[in-house]
């Protein structure tokens, strides 16, 4: 335990794709790994980073929480994790230095070709920004 | 409380018993004795041996913490929780995933809060 965050991987079976969890007692967070379903360092970045938006956002949601709700934490949560993983000046400088392809963004950032697809897209229409 | 706490932490971990045994040279009898027995009078170095596989200190075992109370006390409506990648609604055994993963930060915050390191 570090500054109330708690960290653990296992073999958690989740349905779907869901590779990474947080639960929070309002205080406290833990964040749980499914081993099972991260496969690259990429990927594995990208879910701690998710998670640590859920986080640092305290966008987490309860069970019985409408769709609409979760829709709205996992929005945010996904925003921030864009904004930690993939600033929009350094996309900027290195779009600017010719890296201009998605997969080529995607390995020089070290994350996945959809999460810059994903980074594209929040920053010229949400945030209404031009690289 | 050893066995709970080490069948808490193989559930936390995803780890099965026989794995454990498997991994640890320690036979599958001793190690569901401690678990299933609760047996507290397993030897230090079998300990040794589970706590460094499962990479906690072996004091982790031996500390006085009511761990195993946690679950009897959690009150789940005080946690929330988030799911990456997880679109409808829970399936009832993702839910009790997810709640034991509730226990693991409530047992986790009993010993932090004791040790005065909580946030």
């Amino acid at each position: 335990m570090d500054a109330g965050v708690l960290v653990a991987s296992g073999s958690y079976h989740l349905k779907g794709e869901c590779d990474s969890v947080i639960v929070s007692d309002g205080c406290h967070y833990g964040i749980f790994l499914d081993i099972d379903k991260i496969r690259t360092i990429a990927q594995e970045k990208e879910a701690v980073a998710h998670e640590w938006a859920h986080w640092i956002s305290g966008a987490t949601y309860t069970f019985d929480a409408p769709p609409a709700v979760r829709q709205k934490a996992e929005t945010r949560a996904d925003r921030r994790q864009i904004e930690k993983l993939l600033p929009f000046d350094e996309m900027r400088a290195a779009m600017q230095n010719g890296i201009t392809e998605a997969w080529e963004l995607a390995e020089f950032f070290n994350v996945s070709e959809s999460l810059i697809m994903d980074a594209v897209e929040y920053y010229t229409g949400p945030c209404g920004l031009k690289f | 409380m050893i066995g709970e706490k080490l069948e808490q932490l193989l559930t936390a971990k995803g780890i099965k018993a026989g794995t454990l045994a498997r991994e640890t040279g320690i036979p599958k009898s001793t190690v569901y004795s401690i678990i299933k027995r609760n047996n507290k009078n397993v030897a230090y170095s079998v300990m040794e041996k589970i706590s460094e596989f499962l990479g906690v200190p072996v004091e982790y075992f031996y500390d006085s913490d009511p761990v195993s109370e946690a679950p009897a006390t959690i009150d789940f409506d005080a946690f929330t929780y988030a799911a990456h990648k997880y679109s409808g609604d829970l399936r009832p055994e993702d839910k009790d995933t997810i709640i034991k993963m509730m226990q693991t930060l409530a047992a986790a915050n009993k010993g932090d809060d004791k040790h005065g390191k909580a946030d």
